[in-house]
């Protein structure tokens, strides 16, 4: 066996190397994507998606302790900022089975409530261990929400997909 | 968002380079045995010129003609894998060994049979900053995950090289494996930070996992010295079923890689020894 066939076969396995190397996802997920449902809002007659103003959402039962940020409000589009809103980013707490926020637009309040399953999965030595999720079932009151639907169940680490469609009058 | 988008261009990117790598690979083959073939063809011509010229001079004086002989070795051979030593560069959580059986049972069939283990271990205990101090409230991550598995691949290959007018012991090899590994994977300690609800904490005991998959082959096999045997192979892998926890996901399975995809792919690279059993010579 002479040198070039020799390197012809070293080149190759290079290549190889490289190429279950390439398929290798890296590890930089986008964790704030982790165990957080991802609501959009939509008009209950074109089924389009629209926008709903004055938006605060805040979440029930959420632990008062120091290990928690100060502020209740989860997201606070109010009155002053007129700010609109077409999707919603709701933070499932991963110490329970199920999750209930409240969503408030101008004086009307409606109240989900998300039924789920949780998994442990780990991402490697850099990016520990993360949490799946996905949503066996939700309720809703009907104050601005006429209907909702559950489009996607997982919810998982970087992964930037729609969970819940709400039609909104 | 736009750290989603840059992530999907950047596996975009990878499909195209694993494209373009799959073409060069494939080239790079054909030309590693057309080189060898080459050797062949030109050492029978050399022998051909050589036996026309001596006839010529004298026609009394008839030396024996020489002629291309390979051993063709459809025996037995064992090896090691060292893919796995390769891969702990890669990724340094992982540490595995394999080792390799071939046995050529027809013509163009090997019988082919790998095993080996995979243990994973990683720890971490430390703020988001890099720094190992008392963590704080929500910026550290802790988690603890060790898992231990051992696995087989039975399966054949096909040879597509094999040449009757230019013998040689090398081969271009098409495949099929079948692969099932059991392990059991714990997670002593871990810690998710959530800054509205608050972290979640815990541990999930021992559990085992069984999987089994198929793989699809294509490699090379090279004699570099007599008996001594190199090869790559690039595999596609399916997994069938990995019945494991529903509190806990593996990590990845000894034998198959990553668990997060149920398609995937991997290579081995082994060094092999033919056992002196079952050699022909062949002219």
């Amino acid at each position: 066996m002479n040198r070039q066939t020799i390197a012809r076969f070293i080149l190759a396995l290079m290549v190889v190397v490289a190429i279950f190397e390439s398929c290798n996802p890296e590890d930089d997920r986008l964790l704030s994507y982790q165990h957080t449902v991802q609501v959009g809002f939509y008009s209950a007659y074109t089924k389009k998606d629209t926008v709903l103003v004055n938006v605060r959402v805040w979440g029930e039962n959420r632990p008062n302790n120091e290990y928690v940020q100060s502020d209740t409000l989860l997201y606070d589009y109010n009155e002053d900022k007129t700010e609109s809103v077409n999707k919603l980013f709701l933070n499932l707490n991963m110490n329970a089975d199920s999750t209930v926020f409240f969503l408030k637009s101008r004086t009307l309040v409606d109240r989900l409530s998300f039924y789920y399953t949780k998994s442990l999965e780990p991402v490697s030595g850099a990016g520990g261990i993360t949490m799946e999720m996905r949503i066996d079932t939700m309720y809703h009151t009907q104050q601005n929400i006429i209907s909702a639907e559950i489009v996607h169940k997982p919810i998982k680490y970087n992964e930037d997909r729609e969970n819940v469609k709400l039609y909104i009058y | 968002m736009r750290t989603v988008r840059m992530l999907n261009c950047t596996y975009i990117n990878r499909g195209l380079i694993r494209i373009v790598m799959l073409l060069l690979m494939a080239c790079l083959s054909m030309s590693t045995v057309r080189a060898q073939n080459q050797m062949g063809n030109n050492f029978q011509n050399k022998g051909n010129n050589n036996s026309n010229s001596q006839t010529n001079r004298d026609d009394e004086d008839v030396k024996p003609e020489p002629v291309l002989v390979v051993i063709k070795d459809q025996g037995i051979s064992v090896g090691v894998d060292i893919a796995p030593v390769i891969t702990m560069f890669f990724d340094k959580e992982r540490k595995g060994f394999a080792f390799v059986g071939r046995y050529g049972f027809a013509k163009r069939w090997w019988a082919g049979a790998e095993a080996g283990f995979e243990n994973v271990e990683y720890n971490k205990n430390i703020t988001k900053d890099g720094e190992n101090k008392e963590p704080l409230l929500y910026d550290r991550e802790i988690f603890s995950y060790k898992s231990n598995g051992t696995f087989v691949r039975l399966g054949a290959d096909y040879d597509i090289y094999m040449s009757d007018e230019y013998p040689t012991n090398n081969n271009i090899l098409v495949g099929a494996r079948y692969g099932y590994a059991w392990q059991s994977h714990q997670c002593d300690n871990f810690e998710i930070a959530d800054r509205y609800w608050g972290a979640y904490r815990g541990k999930v005991d021992n559990s085992p996992v069984n999987s089994h998959w198929l793989e699809g082959v294509f490699g090379l096999r090279c004699e570099m010295l007599p008996s001594i045997y190199m090869s790559w192979t690039f595999r596609a892998k399916v997994l069938l079923t990995s019945a494991h926890s529903d509190a806990l996901k593996p990590y990845a399975i000894p034998g198959y890689g990553k668990s997060d995809s149920r398609v995937g792919m991997g290579f081995t690279y082994t060094i092999e020894y033919q056992l002196p059993t079952n050699r022909k010579q062949k002219k």
